[in-house]
């Protein structure tokens, strides 16, 4: 059985290596990502790489921030003197967060990033993190709570191989160049139903549970030595880092509970609860609606503003 | 679970681990379990019915076995009634039904009957004509009953060919499972040797050109001449590799465990005759069908019209087991009345070759044998692959419609040529299809008669490792993933 499994790893170690040195070309890779979150993930790659426009304050979010942050309005509240980029991403994963920092690095060097940041610290990854993340970034991911370590690199190396088979076969989509548009900001201006609102809110308080320091430490690990890792390259490159906090309506908790770990690399920003209490400001439970987005938007640029 | 999914290969490699760790008796067991877990992968509640017809025919058997030699058939008849009864129940009840529709509507009357929402238990024709051949060669005391309820119920559900074959026979796959197999890594090589042949047929040849065949045949009227033979070229191509590739994984997966299955194909378009060509194709079905239906209904060894009768009979069964459709009957008869033309045109042909010198020229009257069989099966695959009989018949009939100026444009016109030629599809999915087809083609031309494992045997290790690398790398790089194809034959 010993010369049968050396085998087996002489024969596939090479071929796994292969797999990760495939030379895709990255704009397939976002391209891939059609019918994800809006076909967003191509449009931030066309912005990064291929509008000329700098980003000099970046939002970095889930779709709370893609919602809820008018990039275009907070450039225009601070007289067009910052370029504002909205790259929020539907769902929650810091480890997408520092991949797309080192993208932004890479094409715009911005002066600051402001990251969401909601009640509870999400401490999963992010579903789209091992399509478009580097072999390094796959690779060197924390391995401390991270279940999905190796379902991550096998997602990375087979969507790296299906991108080829697409580049052979020219099946790839969204091959035309975006570059019409400066803003990531996406939202819609119908308001959600006030019971809809107060469902959601009660469901959150029943399904709020404390838990355990050793519980906190342990799941938490995972999403800090994210922050860990972004806090050094921001550091690095001299990027200013500022945390937003976009709850969801109805959150329990009036501050972040991360609010220590956040605290290490930047401000905080907690916006008035007057905002995320106003249903009128709601398009649905999670996400503010053009008029909250406006609101919301408006106090950023404020904050902005008066540093 | 598809055989072409990493959910398969993961159950594979701790199946067959487990398999080798525990101790011979329990090893029954564990197979069983895996195989369950197997069947149940697709529509769980459909392991009822195996269950029934398991229960049913394990019992069967012992009461074949234990009655006096006139009550044997009795039972003999329970149990081929319970297992076509479930199979026409599931494959045939809407088909015959709405035959019966048509037919009362010319009357007119209302066909009371309903048309049942039903999903057809995976393999159920494979696994009932297995069970067919147990009850049968009990009866027939070519195979005694089986005592150990468990063995039986693995012998119909023994998961590399539960549910598409190679259809086993009970003298050759039954006591294999009372047979302690050793782990011999030549053995274990050779068995996984085959199911990476079997893999580069499927997802580098079988699904690559299924992306071809499908533009065509799900749209024919779109095309007319040259794209219409392209297409149905490549579906003989790619129902070869698709099943084929099949039964070489799950040939090759039981080896890797030590049990032997038959042989389900033996390079099939090479056949000078179609008469040869049953004999290399799908041979497991083709002798059930010989074993348990022509002799019994007399072979050859009656009188000309009857020998003929039952050849297309069985040829007519055969396509109705394929599936619940006039296309699948269409198919079978066309067999049948090739056989027949086949047999008749015997001596004719025969004195053809002799006037014409071509019995002195051997291997171009292979050529042109194996190319004139070709093409008839070729033409007998519309039926198999076309969704009913109109799309067949526009197919049959506008092969040759505009070929002339397909011909012409293909070299002039680029527009033209992505129509013709490459069926509307991306160029490197021909080139990539047929490339791999050539590359098969030439690697049965080299291995002539021999298995692959003697082959592989002959050559030195860099060279096998050599070959190892080349097919991992052109499954990677050139075959299909992302939504696992189905098998072809599954649907049977």
């Amino acid at each position: 059985m010993k010369k049968l499994f050396l085998n087996f790893i002489f024969l596939l170690l090479p071929i796994v290596l292969l797999l990760y040195w495939i030379p895709v070309n990255k704009r397939n890779l976002y391209a891939g990502l059609t019918g994800n979150c809006a076909n967003h993930a191509i449009w931030i790659f066309d912005r990064l790489h291929n509008n000329p426009k700098n980003a000099d304050i970046v939002f970095l979010g889930s779709s709370h921030t893609m919602n809820g942050i008018d990039d275009s309005l907070i450039e225009n509240l601070l007289k067009n003197k910052e370029d504002i980029l909205n790259m929020g991403y539907c769902q929650l994963g810091v480890d997408l967060y520092y991949s797309f920092l080192q993208e932004l690095i890479a094409t715009k060097h911005p002066k600051q990033i402001i990251i969401e940041v909601r009640g509870d610290e999400n401490r999963y990854r992010h579903p789209i993190f091992p399509y478009l993340a580097s072999n390094k970034d796959v690779l060197t991911a924390p391995l401390f709570f991270n279940p999905d370590f190796f379902s991550e690199n096998y997602e990375h190396l087979y969507y790296k191989l299906e991108t080829l088979h697409k580049m052979i076969f020219k099946e790839t989509e969204n091959d035309k160049i975006q570059i019409d548009q400066n803003f990531g900001c996406r939202n819609f201006p119908d308001t959600a139903v006030s019971e809809q609102l107060s469902i959601a809110k009660e469901k959150r308080l029943q399904h709020q549970k404390p838990e355990s320091h050793f519980a906190t430490w342990f799941y938490m690990e995972f999403p800090r030595s994210y922050y860990q890792m972004i806090g050094g390259l921001c550091k690095k490159n001299k990027i200013k880092i500022t945390f937003l906090y976009i709850p969801s309506y109805g959150e329990p908790n009036k501050l972040p509970a991360e609010l220590l770990t956040y605290k290490l690399y930047g401000n905080v920003l907690i916006p008035p609860s007057s905002i995320f209490e106003n249903t009128n400001f709601w398009f649905d439970e999670g996400h503010l609606n053009q008029t909250g987005a406006h609101a919301l938007s408006i106090w950023v640029a404020r904050q902005l503003g008066k540093k | 679970m598809l055989f072409n999914s990493l959910h398969f290969l993961i159950y594979f490699f701790i199946v067959t681990i487990v398999y080798f760790a525990l101790k011979h008796k329990l090893r029954w067991f564990w197979l069983l379990a895996a195989s369950c877990y197997f069947y149940m992968a697709f529509v769980p509640v459909y392991i009822l019915i195996l269950a029934f017809t398991i229960i049913v025919d394990y019992f069967a058997g012992i009461s074949i076995e234990r009655a006096a030699p006139k009550n044997k058939k009795f039972f003999l008849i329970m149990s081929l009634v319970a297992n076509i009864g479930v199979l026409c129940g599931f494959k045939y009840y809407n088909f015959l039904n709405e035959i019966l529709g048509d037919l009362l509507g010319l009357a007119p009357i209302h066909n009371p009957l309903p048309i049942l929402s039903i999903l057809l238990p995976l393999g159920l024709s494979f696994h009932t004509f297995q069970a067919i051949s147990y009850t049968i060669e009990v009866y027939r005391g070519h195979q005694k009953a089986e005592r150990h309820f468990g063995i039986y119920a693995l012998y119909v559900m023994f998961y590399p060919q539960l549910v598409a074959g190679p259809i086993e026979r009970p003298q050759n796959l039954l006591h294999q499972f009372r047979e302690k197999h050793q782990f011999d890594y030549a053995r274990i090589a050779d068995g996984l040797r085959l199911m990476l042949w079997g893999f580069f047929k499927k997802v580098v040849i079988a699904d690559r050109i299924a992306i071809l065949v499908n533009q065509v045949y799900d749209n024919p009227s779109a095309y007319t001449g040259l794209p219409l033979i392209i297409a149905t070229v490549l579906f003989a191509f790619q129902i070869f590799c698709d099943f084929s590739g099949y039964s070489d994984i799950a040939i090759g997966a039981a080896k890797v465990m030590g049990f032997k299955l038959m042989t389900n194909f033996n390079r099939p378009y090479f056949a000078k005759s179609v008469a040869e060509f049953w004999k290399r194709w799908h041979i497991s079905l083709s002798t059930w069908f010989k074993d348990y239906l022509y002799i019994p209904l007399g072979g050859n060894r009656v009188g000309i019209p009857r020998w003929y009768f039952n050849l297309f009979f069985v040829f007519l069964i055969s396509g109705l087991w394929h599936g619940a459709n006039f296309t699948f009957i269409a198919w079978g008869a066309l067999h049948g009345f090739y056989l027949i033309g086949n047999l008749m045109l015997h001596t004719p042909l025969e004195k053809f070759y002799g006037i014409t010198g071509l019995n002195k020229n051997g291997q171009f009257k292979k050529a042109l044998q194996v190319t004139v069989t070709f093409a008839l099966v070729r033409f007998a695959w519309i039926f198999f692959r076309a969704q009913n009989m109109h799309d067949a018949y526009y197919i049959a009939t506008n092969l040759f419609n505009g070929l002339g100026s397909d011909l012409k444009n293909m070299f002039s016109d680029r527009a033209a040529r992505n129509h013709i030629l490459f069926l509307d599809k991306n160029p490197a999915v021909l080139w990539t299809g047929t490339g791999a087809i050539l590359l098969m083609e030439l690697a049965h031309r080299h291995m002539g008669n021999r298995s692959i494992a003697e082959v592989m045997a002959a050559k030195p290790k860099w060279q096998r490792w050599g070959i190892y690398y080349a097919i991992l790398l052109l499954i990677l790089f050139f075959g299909v993933f992302g939504q696992a194809q189905q098998f072809i034959y599954f649907q049977f």
